[in-house]
């Protein structure tokens, strides 16, 4: 058992924030841990930010991670993971989906966009240990293209194994989803797990 | 321990007694009053109380309670508190700006007492992530002589929610129980225990002399009010929440609410566990002053740890200065007072406190060198509101009505604040747009419209509409009738046709409403008929003019996002519209007037439609002045009927 686990999870409204966090806390119960998921929803069901805030372990535990106490940050919109950036430090381990929605305010021309190497530069002065994916590609080819958050889920269970037994996330997965996309989010869960580092972007 | 979760179709509330299941603290609150043997609820939604009633909603018919949304959160109020005077437990939920709405009853409530237990939900949102203000209802409890509890997580609310069931019974008088934004939506594991049988209908036994509050019989129940009261603040010394934590220190942190989970987080990240008393409080309102004074006595220095209000503190204060105890008492000079606790904000009081420096990470946070461009809230592709906005535009400037103030209201259509639309120039509070309305019709020469949604004309626009005709108060009013109350996430209302469990009942038209309190002029336009809805406001708006009285126009379409669920569901194909780039000639109205998320510029400036966020509303074709945007197939007949929800 671990002390304390702590996952900020993010990315914009509609991309299964919620359900990422659920199967991941609902698997920590099963492990017998105290857990605790805060969410910052604001207005996001309009195109909005979403962050979700996991933690686990033994002990009291409040619902939001403080600023450089994330094990993980896992964003599915690589532009998204900018606005989490205080919560790591040089020991989070960051994983990022390649892809973005573009925000409105840049699409009518108001702001620049980063790109995906601006945001791989700001937390690389932090950290080495930076994955970055296409999740949404994975995803499509699992046959569920909205299964994004489940292809992350399943990376981040492979590098946490000894923490997350891939068992046991597998089978949250398939509880916590409509019956009748089980299939599809599985085959998204094992393609997310089996990522090398050659499917990596970097 | 149970695991939970093998049938992805059960309801996390049905599971059996000694399951450990993931709970919203929302949800944690409704299972602990489905063990206290709730037998009725009545609320009305609003962030973050809303899953309080939908979850018990979904489990009524199986625990067989009653469970209404009510037209507002007085008559939930009034409705819950009526069915504990028949003796049976019930509760009523609200956000912390709907217990206002209730404020009257609430302060009655207290002066009558209850039967079976019953209980005031008070779901609070420091910060505003969701709200107008963030009002610290504890003050209701010392305004009301009602007794405030609060939970720090949600597993403590399950539990907690039963105690203050059992102490509005033992008492005979209503309990508010505090949530917050951070209790409400933050989810932890509950241990659910037995439900016991309940009580959903008993039976009022007259007594004018208590029920009803004449002078004559307020008077004596007011001396009554203030014995009960002194009986509930010894009470409050016994309550098992209530819980100290000696370590022999000369130093003692009191907190209450979310403040204990912090509080041990920072004492933890300080390394400076075990190495100050804690005291820890639920029952807020009445403060426990045994305990209180009991801690304070043996300590040097205090600090009291409390989310918005200094309501705790300025009670130990109080205390410490009667009793003579000398002890130096802090609380907002090292707390912040304004926005929700989190670990970042309390870390830096709790360690001067305890005479530790501020880890690193603290004071310098990792700050992102480059711009992050925002995602501001907006209306969702396809939204009725947006076309209804653009319509009444047109239709004013159509009019020559140039001089225009937009009385705005609460709702999904808030968002029309901003740009492009900017329709909502006060807003205040729940009904508050048709109020205010009636004021600057007598008190400016301007134009003025009234904009509302469909709920929030249930809620407390129908007194305000009636008093505009009354007094004869020239404006348009405007309600946006999306069938459902939006913004909270779909709650049916009277409109809507059916109720909180399902069930088929009969409309009430909002056109029969304003043509019943004397409306002369009443229209109803479908905003996706854009030339038909624009023919329609100029009609009413040249109503105002001409009779100097009010016009009422109802703009009557479901939610796009709902029955785009629906008919994802039901597996009906939404068209999608495309533009022709040939004919495209740039003009930028439909991406700059009407916004749509899924319609954004290229860099020739043409239009572009996003096929995934197009939901087929076809306005932007009826507003293209080139004939630049097709549907990408003819919409079916059943793409028609999945838009007649209700």
């Amino acid at each position: 058992m671990i002390n304390e686990f702590n996952v900020v999870v993010c990315g914009v409204g509609g991309q299964g924030i919620l359900t990422f966090s659920r199967i991941l806390a609902s698997a920590a119960v099963k492990l017998g841990y105290n857990v605790r998921v805060g969410e910052t929803l604001g207005m996001s069901q309009r195109g909005g930010i979403v962050q979700s805030f996991i933690r686990f372990g033994l002990g009291v535990l409040s619902p939001l991670i403080p600023v450089g106490g994330a094990d993980v940050v896992v964003s599915l919109d690589y532009i998204e993971a900018l606005r989490v950036f205080k919560y790591a430090s040089r020991d989070s381990t960051i994983i990022i989906n390649s892809n973005t929605i573009p925000p409105v305010s840049v699409l009518i021309g108001d702001g620049r966009m980063p790109s995906l190497s601006d945001v791989v530069k700001v937390y690389g002065e932090v950290t080495n240990k930076i994955y970055v994916l296409d999740a949404d590609g994975l995803a499509i080819k699992a046959g569920l293209p909205t299964a994004t958050n489940i292809v992350l889920l399943g990376f981040l269970c492979k590098l946490f194994q000894e923490i997350l037994p891939p068992n046991i996330l597998r089978d949250t997965v398939a509880e916590n989803v409509p019956s009748r996309y089980v299939r599809e989010n599985i085959l998204a869960f094992d393609l997310g797990f089996n990522v090398n580092k050659f499917d990596l972007g970097l | 321990m149970t695991f939970i979760g093998e049938f992805d179709l059960v309801h996390p509330l049905l599971y059996p007694p000694g399951s450990v299941v993931l709970l919203l603290g929302n949800e944690a609150i409704a299972r602990g009053a489905i063990e206290a043997g709730l037998g009725f609820a009545a609320a009305y939604p609003g962030t973050p109380s809303t899953e309080i009633l939908e979850s018990l909603a979904d489990v009524a018919e199986h625990y067989g309670f009653y469970v209404e949304w009510s037209v507002n959160e007085k008559v939930a109020f009034e409705s819950a508190y009526a069915a504990s005077l028949c003796g049976v437990r019930s509760l009523t939920a609200m956000k912390h700006v709907g217990l206002n709405v209730a404020a009257d009853a609430l302060m009655s409530s207290a002066y009558i007492g209850v039967e079976a237990g019953f209980l005031i939900v008070s779901a609070e949102d420091p910060d505003m992530w969701s709200s107008q203000n963030e009002q610290d209802n504890r003050y209701y409890g010392l305004h009301a002589y009602i007794p405030v509890f609060e939970a720090y997580s949600p597993w403590e609310a399950k539990e907690l929610v039963k105690y203050a069931f059992n102490f509005s019974e033992k008492f005979k008088h209503p309990v508010i129980f505090r949530s917050t934004t951070r209790v409400s939506h933050s989810s932890g594991p509950v241990k659910f225990d037995v439900v016991p049988s309940l009580k959903s209908t008993g039976r009022f036994v007259k007594d004018p002399s208590r029920f009803a509050l004449v002078p004559a019989h307020a008077r004596k129940l007011r001396v009554k009010l203030i014995e009960k009261w002194r009986s509930i603040c010894e009470e409050v010394n016994n309550s098992p929440f209530n819980k100290y934590i000696d370590n022999g220190s000369r130093r003692l942190i009191i907190c209450c609410g979310t403040g204990y989970g912090y509080l041990m987080d920072c004492l933890k990240i300080l390394g400076v566990e075990g190495k100050v008393n804690i005291l820890k409080i639920s029952t807020t309102v009445p403060a426990p002053r045994r305990l209180i004074l009991d801690a304070l006595g043996g300590c040097d220095v205090a600090l009291v740890i409390e989310e918005l209000e200094p309501i705790l503190e300025r009670d130990v204060k109080a205390m410490a200065f009667e009793e003579g105890v000398e002890c130096e008492i802090h609380g907002k000079d090292l707390i912040p007072l304004i926005g929700e606790l989190n670990i970042d904000k309390l870390i830096h009081g709790v360690a001067k406190f305890m005479d530790v420096p501020v880890p690193s990470n603290f004071l310098n946070p990792l700050k992102c060198n480059i711009e992050i461009p925002t995602r501001p809230p907006t209306l969702c592709s396809g939204c009725p509101h947006r076309a209804s906005f653009l319509e009444l535009k047109w239709a004013l400037a159509k009019s020559g009505v140039r001089d225009v103030i937009f009385a705005g209201d609460i709702g999904c259509y808030s968002l029309g604040v901003d740009e492009p639309f900017k329709v909502q120039d006060i807003m205040l509070e729940m009904g508050g747009g048709i109020g205010s309305a009636n004021g600057l019709a007598h008190a400016s020469n301007q134009f003025i419209v009234a904009i509302m949604g469909d709920s929030t004309f249930y809620h407390a626009c129908i007194p305000a509409l009636i008093n505009s005709v009354y007094n004869k108060s020239p404006m348009l009013v405007m309600v946006l009738d999306n069938r459902i109350t939006a913004m909270t996430g779909h709650q049916p209302h009277p409109g809507s046709g059916f109720t909180a469990t399902g069930a088929r009942v009969d409309e009430v038209k909002i056109e029969d409403i304003a043509r019943g309190v004397g409306v002369k002029c009443v229209e109803t336009i479908d905003p996706f008929n854009v030339k038909d809805s624009i023919d329609k406001l100029v009609k009413a708006i040249k109503f105002v003019l001409e009779n100097r009285t009010v016009a009422l126009v109802n703009s009557r379409r479901a939610c796009t996002l709902m029955v785009v669920s629906n008919a994802r569901r039901r597996g009906v194909r939404i068209p999608r519209y495309l533009v022709d780039l040939e004919l495209c000639r740039a003009c930028g109205i439909c991406y700059n007037q009407l916004s749509c998320p899924a319609i954004t510029p290229m860099p020739d400036k043409k239009a572009s439609i996003d096929p995934i966020l197009c939901f087929g509303c076809s306005v932007c074709m009826q507003i293209c002045p080139f004939n630049a945007i097709k549907p990408s197939e003819t919409p079916s007949k059943d793409w028609e009927e999945v838009w007649r929800v209700n």
